[in-house]
């Protein structure tokens, strides 16, 4: 079955099963490495995107589910030669030992930070609660997402973390 | 720097090294590592440990690029073999390429783990530096017609002292050309990594690069989403395999109904070999379904315990170890007061965030194969065997997987997509589902020690005795991976590791004995293995002693140690948490609103000495445990990078604490129970307590590796907190609230 999905911006079709979880459609059909396989339960937070505005584990949502709304991954808010904020924050704390569950921390701390901007220690840890390390990186992601919270609210337009164009 | 894909190396007729070092835009970055991850590899090179140019070489740029058959865990040391190497030979930092774990480029390093990276991983990396500066300078003296002695070397320029215009770079001398000088390389049987020996001198002070913080190279490509990992090798014509496993362990394969898959769209085949079977599909999803829907009947399996410990005291013993000093039955005979206890430790799961992953191609009578396995060497051996073919027709790629903790000792998911590739003549990636490696993953084991000891009037331990027992923890490495085991013929893995015992007090009559029995569950180590289990009980039982002898728990370690490093952690992690000299449970606690408050301390030592000071917050009502606070102080030898290592210990510490407070593999009569994180928790963010970390440097002793030294000692630091809190000691890991439910209404009654 084709779908047009809105992936970082730009419509992509893609022809798969309807009930095909959206994560290997994004991986797999195109080859946005960004998202993880942790779980495919929805337990872990590895394969977070952003779905309009909120963070969705992508294990868990249905291809024929998503409908028109624009999908952000990990690739679309930021690359490597232009990171975003939130990704510096990351780089600047070295908020990453093995990596394998950073995309889903950058991507729920953007989801939320866009709606909480300056947000208390204890409510990153609450937001941050359903995305597992098994490293043991807890502690500098927290500092991260603070870093990125205090560079948005430092910058004169307080829009730094919003990506161009989409979110 | 660049890392290990970001160079292409090409070995032309001439056997010179090209090394053609893309560096310059990101775009050719990508496009690089795009071939890594689309099966396009490098041509093979020499790889014999004896000579230089198989460790390292430097191109006409003066670009470095260095060889090794370990591999980064995530744990940083492709920054930290990085900074040695350019500190060694004197280039910039940047200047440097680490070339990780590929067959058919690297000599064989041994199995890379978090403790032996930076000791025997690091070691010949530094040698053939070393060695390569000395061949460099000498052939500089030749062209400067200066002596060797008057000269210097800077960002890898050497040049005569008091007269700098006379001055020739590394890149002039050698740049792509071959260093042909041969070194003597020590392979141990033991698969411990190999050795190098030399003449030329190390570098003992004066660095440069070691002991700064320099940024992680991989961690800008990682949170980019760009970083080349296993489970992102993408190469023309792959398809998907799930592997079916048996209903339970030892279970045997009696049907398997091919009809109850005909159904399901993309499947190419099902596999069988002896017990293994699998599904190939064009999608994974699927390869998914398939193996979820195909209808196969096993045999029953192994009968397993009730009791996991009651089951290791009357297990079949494989080996008995006994060492000891002085006379334990003397010393206990002296003794006024004796005490014994038992300690219990659980089987436990790595818990990979990402599970096994991996990518083969069985064609033409080779195989290539692209895995997160810690010992690529190792599983390329065991691959060709399985598979029958010659080794030299093998070649095995390492990319980084998720962080394993020892899980990936033997990578489990590339001899099963070689299976499956040999089996449809194509590329198949095979990743593991969560059920899977929660339930099939080789496993840490349970352990039981038995402890007892005699005190005198003065408070001096007069005889310590431990009685273990343990399966090895590597059962699960080479020769003994899932696949094999199934397929059959595997020669199995006979190494015993991970005993019980080893401690740094000075008791003057001291016995340990270990049982080594035979395998419940396939196990492979787990950070600190047996190490975290021997220090739960010794510093457990210490503080249990401590407060036998109305003693304060660091006064009375430090009474029993001479060792200085001891001493120094010990007394460093009491000086930063303010501690209070007082007994365990002698202090009168403000009980605020049902819960108690407490602290303990623990004390490691596994070549590195390690303390923790625990704080935690009973909540009296639930049994729940919070750290709310935890100190710890590390000595390793030489720091490479500061930075680096406080991470290592943050992170072992916390695993460790997630180990201690929730974690343990259930079972049921045939089978684990465990299938998810709900079933199998670990902790999160709001339950991370404050970490102080302390960095004790030791610049005159060679560095040594930290990944498992923070988990080590942090069961027996909550579990003695937990009885200053509450006056409950918990002999059993971990320290889940029914338990501490269950000891108090014990203590109660």
């Amino acid at each position: 079955m084709k779908f047009a999905l809105r992936v970082n911006g730009k419509l992509q079709s893609v022809d798969v099963a309807p009930e095909t979880p959206l994560l290997y459609v994004l991986r797999n059909d195109l080859e946005l490495d960004g998202p993880k396989f942790g779980c495919g339960l929805g337990q872990c937070g590895a394969c977070t995107v952003i779905l309009q505005d909120q963070a969705i584990r992508s294990c868990s949502m249905r291809v024929d589910a998503v409908g028109r709304r624009e999908i952000t991954t990990l690739e679309g808010i930021g690359s490597r030669g232009r990171l975003h904020p939130i990704q510096e924050a990351f780089v600047s704390e070295q908020a990453a030992q093995c990596g394998y569950c950073i995309n889903g921390m950058i991507m729920t701390a953007k989801a939320f930070l866009d709606k909480n901007p300056r947000p208390a220690e204890p409510a990153i840890r609450q937001a941050l609660a359903g995305n597992l390390c098994r490293c043991g990186t807890h502690l500098e992601i927290i500092r991260a997402v603070q870093r990125a919270a205090q560079t948005r609210s430092a910058s004169p337009s307080g829009q730094s973390l919003k990506k161009r164009g989409t979110a | 720097m660049n890392y290990s894909r970001r160079e292409f190396v090409k070995q032309g007729a001439n056997a010179l090294i090209v090394g053609l070092t893309l560096r310059n835009s990101a775009l050719q970055v990508f496009a690089v590592e795009e071939n890594v991850t689309r099966g396009v590899l490098p041509s093979p090179r020499s790889v014999s440990p004896n000579e230089l140019d198989s460790w390292l070489a430097i191109s006409s740029e003066g670009n470095v690029t260095v060889y090794t058959g370990r591999v980064d865990l995530g744990t940083g040391v492709q920054t930290s073999f990085a900074q040695v190497v350019a500190d060694e030979l004197d280039v910039p930092f940047e200047a440097v390429t680490m070339v990780m774990g590929d067959t058919a480029l690297t000599t064989d390093g041994g199995k890379s783990t978090a403790s032996s990276n930076s000791n025997r991983g690091q070691q010949p990396l530094i040698r053939a530096a070393a060695e390569a500066r000395r061949v460099l300078l000498a052939q500089a003296a030749n062209r400067l017609g200066a002596p060797v002695e008057t000269l210097s070397v800077q960002d890898g320029i050497v040049s005569v002292q008091g007269n700098p215009s006379k001055k020739i770079s590394y890149a002039e001398i050698i740049g792509n050309k071959r260093f042909n000088t041969r070194l003597k390389a020590s392979i141990p049987p033991d698969n411990r990594g190999t050795m190098l020996e030399g003449t030329a001198p190390i570098k003992t002070g004066n660095f440069k690069l070691v002991g700064k913080s320099i940024p992680r190279v991989d961690v800008p490509e990682k949170v980019a989403g760009t970083w080349p990992y296993v489970h992102n090798v993408r190469i023309p014509g792959m398809v998907h395999g799930r592997v079916v496993f048996p209903s339970a362990p030892g279970a045997t394969l009696i049907t398997i109904d091919e009809d109850s898959v005909r159904g399901v769209p993309g499947v190419i085949k099902v596999v069988r070999k002896g017990n293994f079977v699998g599904v190939v599909a064009e999608r994974e999803e699927q390869a998914i379904q398939a193996a979820r829907q195909l209808r196969v009947t096993w045999s029953e399996g192994t009968r397993l315990p009730r009791d996991k410990h009651e089951w290791l005291r009357n297990a079949k013993k494989i080996k008995t170890e006994d060492t000891s000093r002085g006379d334990v039955v003397a010393g206990l005979a002296k003794a006024v007061k004796t005490i014994r206890a038992t300690y219990k430790t659980p089987i436990q799961n790595h818990g990979m965030i990402g599970p096994s992953c991996a990518v083969a191609d069985v064609r033409d009578g080779q195989a290539t194969f692209w895995s997160g396995s810690q010992w690529i060497q190792g599983n390329r051996r065991d691959l060709a065997a399985m598979l029958g073919l010659p080794l030299e027709k093998v070649r095995g790629v390492w990319l980084e997987a998720s962080g394993s903790y020892g899980r990936l000792a033997c990578d489990d998911a590339a001899p099963q997509a070689a299976l499956l590739s040999q089996a449809v003549g194509r590329p198949v990636r095979v990743q593991w589902m969560r059920q899977d490696e929660h339930a099939w993953a080789p496993m840490s084991p349970p352990t039981l020690a038995d402890m007892q000891a005699g005190l005198d009037a003065q408070g001096k331990i007069t005889a310590f005795v431990l009685e273990g027992w343990s399966p090895s923890h590597s059962s699960g490495e080479s020769g003994n991976s899932v696949a094999w085991r199934l397929v059959g013929g595997n020669p199995g893995h006979t190494r015993l590791s991970g005993g019980l015992g080893g401690h740094a007090y000075d008791f003057e009559n001291d016995r340990t004995t270990m049982h080594y029995v035979e395998e419940l569950l396939r196990a492979i180590y787990m950070r600190g293995p047996g190490s975290y289990q021997t220090c739960f009980a010794i510093e457990t039982f210490m503080d249990e002693l401590a407060a036998a002898a109305n003693a304060d728990p660091v006064e009375f370690r430090l009474r029993h140690l001479k060792d200085p490093d001891s001493i120094a952690v010990i007394e460093a992690v009491a000086k930063n948490s303010g501690w209070q000299t007082a007994p365990p449970y002698s202090k009168k606690i403000s009980n605020r609103r049902g819960t108690a408050t407490g602290r303990g301390i623990s004390n490691a030592t596994t070549g590195r000495k390690a303390a923790v000071v625990a704080d935690v917050e009973v909540n009296l009502e639930t049994g729940k445990v919070r750290v709310t606070k935890a100190v710890i102080a590390v000595t390793c030898g030489r720091i490479i990078n500061p930075e680096g290592m406080r991470h290592q210990l943050q992170g072992g510490l916390i695993q460790g604490l997630s180990r201690s407070l929730m974690e343990e593999i259930k079972l049921d009569q045939t089978r684990v129970t465990d299938s998810d994180w709900l079933s199998y928790p670990i902790l999160r963010f709001p339950e991370i307590p404050e970490i102080e970390t302390i960095l004790i440097d030791r610049p005159d002793s060679e560095p040594d590796g930290v990944g498992e030294t923070a988990s080590i000692p942090a069961a027996a630091a909550i579990g003695n907190a937990i009885f200053d809190a509450t006056g409950v000691r918990l002999r059993e890991v971990p320290f889940t609230p029914f338990r501490l439910r269950q000891q108090q209404l014990e203590r109660q009654r």
